[in-house]
């Protein structure tokens, strides 16, 4: 108490002061706020077990840490809409410019031609057309990415090269592996609407899969194919010149993951109450 | 209004053979027009489901389930059969008809199939002819298979078999088309 | 759009202890009657008691007495799988042009679970021969039951069991059933089953008992009875019933309309699946072939070919570039 019997009489009481310019201070309207005094708190920084200051795999350690990751994650999503909706806005754009001047009845090969050479600005803003991405993506680059990892012999003769191989252990390389680049088809589907689409992936995000449609009477658009409740294929191509593939299902409800997130992940088995849609729906609600 | 409604139970007998089976003529074993014998008849069929409901729902139950029950049709001949029953107590009608194994206390046993309840008799009619086609489908469908066999015994049987059909089709509709075999 | 299939499903149907003629000539007459009752997807169950599994160690051998020993005899367990699955293949090649689909399925019966050992692993890893679509248990004591909760143990993760059924031609053997347990049972994903076969059986008042035990059953899963699914556990010919039978049966036992047509027509349908999703895919994700439930010699009629499990098609004359067709359609100005 004696703390603050000092305190009211120096501060509250006016008859306390002597001084009438003590007091005028007292009366002043503005409000002087002042901080409190802190202790000052350590800013602990995350402590990453480094023991060298490079990994394993050659990269610098210190640049696989991600700094403002929310920040990141909340720009790349606005990028991402902004690129999907510019995008299909300039294919568009593209199709009036074609009308214009009379080049909508020629082949897709040559109207890409046609922008390319003369109206080069737009032919940067519309996404590459299906053609390069089949040859260079799928083809080139991720179909000799999946043969090497289930190590399939493309020359030899398929059946002997696939009667060496052991069907779970290349299930459970599938369930692990990237597809991004991967030709994909809708098969079932409780929203029928959605049957029978198919594409190329651009990206596979937690709940959906983008992806480049061939449009046989135009240009090549983007579309978001939505994971949930849906059965997507692949067609893997084993021998050369595409003679003989193999068919596997991709169950979308099962992977709603990102791809960095289901590289270390294991896999159970949960309630088939929300897979119903897999069987023919039309006898269920009969 | 309060009047009794009613139902219409749609069921047939089968027959399910216990000896090993000669060939693939199993429609027509379990439909066998030679074993219905005269023993079968709707007096006995009734007797034998009051026994039933008397069993396992007591004489609470059979009172109540025998409000209208009455046999409206039975062919001896298909084992196809329509039962009026009142519309509160079918289901007791139907458990009982399930539970029947056999008549009189013979060895052979018996299944009784129920295969549809409806308000009016004209649906179950139509129901009866459009099962009749397609097991006569399937009779002549084994009759060409067997054919390359040779089983001319089974072949007649089951040629009766689907003439019996087709002339209980014309009992119960008389039909302006003629009957189409696709 | 696919025709609507009209599927009915009949669960277990028990294959003969003793492999004769006879009961193999019996086990053909029962499928046929299915078929008369318009049955689509049937399962044949092989059931496996603890003499069949349980080989006890030398120190379990020490403890027993004389008696115990006299009573114990090798069973060969391998020997038997392999001519259950050779009886099936039989049994599928003989039905392959009529309306039904056969499928595998296995019952454990459970005394006690230390008795397991590794059966599990043994008849159902993934580097297997021939695995089951279906897994069963049976508990015959109350720690058969406490193996299916137990998380230490091996039941609830690994081996992924679909089924639970009980005996209900005898009293449950001096145990209780609990709304704890069976909660935990049905809310994940593992379904329970009536036999309705016993109803039929005179002898050794077998319908009583099943009454019993299957009131017991219902009044125990409260909510969880929407996921449970019958099925015909007949031994002979004469006990099967169509659909609108077993739903009177079913209304007899003081269950509602909207309970008994979903264990009808849903709950033995998604049993199947996971079932089937267990052996074509890798935990649900990434599975084989076109339809999990389709079988290889269907497969094979549309026109692709299977190899080791795998499901191939062969594209001859064209390549599998698209080829761009001209547009057809004019653009609207």
């Amino acid at each position: 108490m004696n703390e603050t019997t000092n305190f009211i009489k120096e501060q509250l009481l006016s008859k306390s002061k002597f001084n009438p310019s003590e007091l005028e201070e007292r009366v002043n309207p503005h409000l002087v706020v002042a901080p409190i005094a802190k202790k000052k708190i350590k800013q602990t920084t995350k402590k990453y077990n480094i023991d060298s200051k490079v990994s394993k795999n050659g990269v610098l350690k210190h640049l696989l840490v991600q700094n403002n990751y929310r920040m990141t994650n909340k720009l790349t999503k606005l990028h991402l809409n902004h690129f999907i909706k510019s995008s299909n806005k300039h294919i568009k754009e593209a199709n009036y410019v074609l009308t214009k001047n009379d080049k909508a009845k020629l082949e897709k090969k040559s109207m890409y031609e046609y922008l390319k050479t003369e109206k080069s600005d737009l032919y940067k803003k519309i996404p590459i057309s299906y053609e390069i991405l089949f040859q260079k993506m799928f083809k080139d680059m991720w179909v000799p990415y999946i043969v090497d990892v289930l190590k399939i012999d493309p020359t030899a003769d398929y059946k002997t090269s696939l009667s060496k191989l052991n069907l779970n252990v290349c299930l459970t390389k599938l369930a692990i592996c990237d597809f991004n680049g991967c030709k994909i088809k809708v098969v079932k589907s409780e929203n029928a609407g959605n049957i029978g689409k198919e594409g190329i992936v651009l990206w596979d995000s937690q709940k959906t899969f983008i992806v480049i449609e061939n449009n046989k009477l135009g240009l090549d658009t983007i579309k978001i194919l939505n994971k949930s409740k849906t059965v997507f294929e692949i067609q893997l191509p084993i021998t050369e010149n595409c003679k003989h593939s193999i068919i596997f299902h991709i169950i979308g409800d099962r992977l709603m993951y990102r791809s960095s997130d289901r590289v270390g992940k294991k896999f159970k088995n949960k309630n088939v109450k929300d897979l119903m849609y897999y069987i023919n729906a039309e006898y269920l609600s009969s | 209004m309060v009047r009794i409604k009613n139902r219409y139970i749609l069921f047939e007998l089968l027959y399910p053979p216990s000896d090993c089976m000669a060939s693939e003529d199993i429609i027509f074993q379990h439909r066998n027009p030679n074993k219905t014998k005269s023993v079968i008849n709707p007096k006995t069929i009734i007797y034998e489901l009051r026994k039933q409901i008397k069993l396992y729902l007591g004489e609470q139950g059979l009172g109540k389930a025998n409000m209208t029950l009455q046999m409206k049709y039975f062919n001896n001949v298909t084992s196809v059969g329509i039962l009026k029953c009142s519309a509160e107590y079918y289901k007791t009608v139907v458990l009982g008809l399930s539970m029947i194994q056999n008549f009189n206390n013979d060895k052979e046993k018996i299944i009784v199939n129920v295969v549809k309840l409806s308000g009016t008799i004209n649906k179950l009619q139509d129901h009866s002819i459009k099962r009749n086609k397609e097991l006569i489908k399937r009779i002549q469908f084994q009759t060409q298979t067997n054919n390359n066999l040779g089983y001319y015994l089974e072949q007649k049987q089951s040629e009766q078999l689907s003439q019996f059909l087709s002339e209980e089709n014309k009992q119960i509709h008389v039909a302006d088309e003629p009957v189409e075999m696709e | 759009m696919a025709k609507s299939q009209h599927m009915q499903c009949d669960l277990n149907i028990p294959f003969p202890k003793i492999v004769n003629k006879e009961n193999l000539d019996k086990l053909e007459l029962i499928l046929h009657t299915l078929i008369e009752l318009n049955y689509t997807h049937v399962a044949i169950n092989k059931q496996l008691s603890p003499k069949m599994y349980y080989t006890p160690s030398k120190k379990q051998k020490q403890q027993m007495t004389p008696k115990d020993l006299q009573n114990l005899e090798e069973y060969d367990l391998k020997a038997d799988l392999e001519t259950y699955f050779k009886q099936f293949e039989i049994l599928e090649q003989k039905f392959k042009s009529k309306q039904l689909k056969l499928f595998t399925r296995v019952t454990v019966e459970i005394d006690d679970p230390n008795q397991l050992g590794s059966i599990f692993i043994n008849l159902n890893s993934p580097s297997a021969k021939n695995r089951f679509d279906l897994v069963a248990i049976l508990p015959l004591s109350e720690k058969g039951l406490a193996f299916l909760t137990n998380n230490n143990g091996s039941g609830s993760n690994s081996t992924s069991i679909d089924i639970l059924t009980f005996d209900y031609a005898n009293y449950f053997n001096g145990f209780h059933l609990k709304h704890k347990t069976m909660n935990g049972i049905t809310r994940r994903g593992i379904k329970v089953e009536i036999l309705y076969s016993s109803i039929f059986n005179n002898l050794n008042q077998s319908n009583l008992k099943f009454i019993n035990n299957s009131k017991q059953v219902i009044r125990c899963c409260r909510k969880g009875i929407k996921t449970c699914i019958i099925s015909s556990g007949a031994t002979q010919n004469i006990y099967l019933r169509g659909k609108i039978a077993i739903e009177s049966i079913l209304d007899f036992l003081g269950l509602k309309p909207d309970v008994y047509s979903r264990m009808l027509k849903e709950n033995p349908i998604s049993s199947l699946l996971n079932g089937r999703l267990r052996v074509k895919s890798y935990q649900q994700t990434i599975a084989t072939g076109i339809d999990v439930m389709m079988k290889d010699p269907e497969i094979e009629r549309e026109g692709y070919e299977v190899v080791n499990g795998f499901v191939v098609k062969s594209n001859i004359e064209e390549n599998l570039e698209d080829k761009l067709e001209p547009p057809t359609k004019k653009l609207k100005k």
